[in-house]
C-alpha cells in the first residue's frame, strides 16, 4: 500500500531539485543558492582535497556543526583510549611483578634442590 | 478572525501576568488548539510551574479549573469517583459519584512526580481512552485541556511509567528568572497585588476553544510539511540493528555498526508514534494562528515533543543535548538535498534505473531511514525479476530482509 500524501511529498522534493534522467546516468544542475553558501566554506576542500588554505577561513554553520561533532567524538574516543591505555600500563606491572616472583621463586627452588 | 484575536488575547493575559519563558507560553497556547491537549511543564521549586499552570486554565476554563496536586493526600480513587453510599444502603444499587475533576474542562495536575501509582494509573487510563473506571463502571470524558507539572529532581518523587509521559502532547522546561526579570516580578506583584493568578480573567469560553479546535483540525498540511515531520520522526526511530526488539539496547548495541556517528547512536529508547500526532497538531495550530509554518518551525516545536519521549544514550542537560541532536538533524535533512535522495527516490519508484539506484545506494550507505526505503524497492525488483538479491544493496551491506514478509525489520548476518 502507498500513501498518496508520500507520493507527493516525493513529487515536491523533485520540483524543487530537478534530476534528469538519461540511459543508465543521471544528472543535475546545482541551483546557484547552493552555489552561493557553498561559497564560504573552502575549508573541507583543504581538508580532503589539501588545497591551501587562504589566511582567513570563513565557514557556514553546518560545515562548523560538523567539525563540532566529529571533534567531540574524537575526544570521547580519545578518552575512551586513554582509559584502556591506563589499564594496559596497571595490568603489565602486575604482569612485571607476578613474574619476578616467579622467577625468584623459582630461583629459590633451584637453590634448595641443589 | 474572532477566534484568532481570542487566542491571541489569551497569550497577551498570560504573558502580561508571568515574566519570561515567552517561547514556553507560546508553546501552551498553540497546544491547546487541538482536543484532549495534555501539557507539562517541568522546573526546579519555585520557577512559577504552578502559577503558569493555574493562569492558563484561568483563561480557558475561569473558575470551573479543578486542580489535583500530587503535594497534598489524594486519596485512593477519590479523583475519579466514589460509591454514593445512600444508593447502596437503601436500594442495594452502587452508583458511582464522579469527581469533579472528571467533569471538568480544565483539569490541573500539580506535582505530578508525587501523585501515587494508583492516580496515576487512572489518569493515565483518562488521558488514552477519553474515559473513566470505578467501581466497575465507566464514563466517557469530555473535551478538556489538562495542564499538569513537576519537579523531576523533587527527592520524594515517585518514578511513572515512560507511556504515561508519553501520553502529554508536549513537555516545556521553564527557566528560572534573569536579573533583570526579577525586577519585573516584582513590579507585577505590586500591581495585581501579589496574586496574579487571581486577576487572571477567562479570555474565552470551552465552547469558543472547541470551535477553535475543529477548525484548526480541518488545516490541511501540505505534503512537503507533513514529509518533514514524518522524516523527522523517523530518524528518531530508525535502528539497523532493530533496538526496538534488541536485549542489547545502545551503546553496546552500536559496537562496530556503521551508523555509529549518527542520531540513531545516541537515542536509547526510540520514538513513539504519538510524537507525530503531536508534532502534526502543534504544525496545523501554527498554520491556524500565524498563517505559515516551515522546517525550521517544525524543528523548534520538536524540542517540545520529543524530550519527554526518548531516552538517550548519555546527556548532562536534556534540553541542549536535544538542540545538539536537532542541527545535526538539519544538516542531515539539507545533506539529503544536496544528494537529491527524495527525487532520485521519486524516478526510482517510477521504474529501476542503473544510474539512479547507483546514486541511492550511495546515499543509502550513509542515511538509514533513506536505505529502508530503497531496499523496500530492492524487494520489489526482486519479485519482479530486475534485479538479483545479491546485486541489492541490502546484501552487500550484510543487512538482510526476512523474505516473505515485507520489510519490518533488519537482522545482520
Amino acid at each position: 500500500m502507498s500513501s498518496e500524501k508520500f507520493k507527493k511529498f516525493l513529487e515536491s522534493q523533485a520540483r524543487k531539485t530537478p534530476v534528469s534522467l538519461g540511459k543508465g546516468q543521471i544528472s543535475w544542475q546545482d541551483r546557484d543558492e547552493r552555489k552561493v553558501s557553498a561559497q564560504p566554506s573552502d575549508f573541507l576542500e583543504s581538508v580532503y582535497f589539501g588545497e591551501e588554505l587562504r589566511d582567513t577561513v570563513v565557514m557556514e554553520r553546518s560545515v562548523a556543526a560538523m567539525l563540532k561533532h566529529q571533534l567531540a567524538s574524537l575526544e570521547d574516543e580519545n578518552e575512551h583510549l586513554r582509559k584502556s591505555l591506563k589499564i594496559l600500563k596497571i595490568a603489565s606491572i602486575v604482569v612485571v611483578v607476578i613474574a619476578i616472583v616467579i622467577i625468584y621463586n623459582l630461583w629459590l627452588l633451584l637453590k634448595l634442590l641443589q | 478572525m474572532k477566534l484568532r484575536n481570542k487566542i491571541v488575547d489569551l497569550e497577551k493575559e498570560v504573558k502580561s501576568r508571568f515574566v519570561g519563558n515567552e517561547d514556553v507560553i507560546h508553546a501552551i497556547i498553540l497546544n491547546q488548539l487541538h482536543p484532549h491537549s495534555t501539557t507539562l511543564i517541568r522546573a526546579p521549586r519555585g520557577v512559577g510551574k504552578s502559577t503558569l499552570m493555574l493562569l492558563m486554565l484561568k483563561g480557558l476554563s475561569g473558575d470551573e479549573l479543578v486542580i489535583i496536586s500530587g503535594a497534598s493526600e489524594v486519596k485512593r480513587g477519590e479523583v475519579i469517583g466514589r460509591l454514593h453510599i445512600p444508593s447502596l444502603e437503601k436500594e442495594g444499587v452502587e452508583r458511582v459519584l464522579w469527581a469533579s475533576f472528571v467533569n471538568a474542562r480544565g483539569k490541573g495536575l500539580d506535582e505530578v512526580n508525587r501523585l501515587n501509582p494508583y492516580t496515576t494509573a487512572n489518569i493515565h487510563h483518562l488521558m488514552q481512552f477519553g474515559e473513566v473506571w470505578a467501581y466497575g463502571q465507566k464514563t466517557p470524558v469530555e473535551d478538556y485541556s489538562l495542564v499538569a507539572n513537576e519537579n523531576p529532581m523533587d527527592a520524594t518523587s515517585f518514578i511513572h511509567p515512560p507511556p504515561f509521559y508519553d501520553r502529554f502532547d508536549i513537555c516545556i522546561f521553564l527557566n528560572s528568572l534573569t536579573f533583570s526579570e526579577k525586577f519585573q516580578l516584582q513590579e507585577l506583584m505590586n500591581e495585581y497585588g501579589l496574586n496574579l493568578v487571581d486577576s487572571m480573567p477567562q479570555v474565552l469560553s470551552f465552547e469558543e476553544l472547541g470551535e477553535a479546535r475543529k477548525e484548526v483540525a480541518q488545516v490541511d498540511l501540505d505534503p512537503e510539511l507533513a514529509g518533514y515531520i514524518n522524516l523527522l520522526v523517523r530518524d528518531f526511530q530508525a535502528c539497523i540493528r532493530d533496538k526496538e526488539r534488541s536485549e542489547v539496547k545502545p551503546p553496546s548495541l552500536c559496537e562496530g555498526c556503521h551508523f555509529i556517528r549518527n542520531i540513531c547512536g545516541e537515542i536509547k529508547e526510540p520514538l513513539s508514534e504519538r510524537a507525530t500526532v503531536a508534532l502534526m497538531n502543534l504544525a496545523k495550530a501554527v498554520i491556524w494562528l500565524h498563517g505559515e509554518c516551515d522546517l525550521e518551525m517544525v524543528l523548534r516545536i520538536a524540542l517540545w515533543v520529543l524530550p519527554h519521549r526518548v531516552a538517550l544514550v548519555r546527556t548532562r542537560n536534556l534540553l541542549v543535548s536535544f538542540q545538539d541532536l536537532l542541527v545535526r538533524e538539519r544538516i542531515k535533512m539539507e545533506d539529503r538535498n544536496f544528494r537529491r535522495e527524495w527525487p532520485l527516490l521519486n524516478e526510482l519508484r517510477k521504474g529501476y534505473n542503473n544510474g539512479a539506484y547507483k546514486l541511492a545506494k550511495e546515499a543509502a550507505f550513509e542515511d538509514i531511514t533513506f536505505a529502508e526505503e530503497l531496499m523496500k524497492l530492492e524487494e520489489k525488483w526482486i519479485g519482479e525479476g530486475v534485479l538479483r538479491r545479491e546485486e541489492t544493496f541490502a546484501t552487500q551491506m550484510g543487512w538482510r530482509t526476512p523474505t516473505g514478509r515485507g520489510i519490518s525489520r533488519y537482522e545482520r548476518d
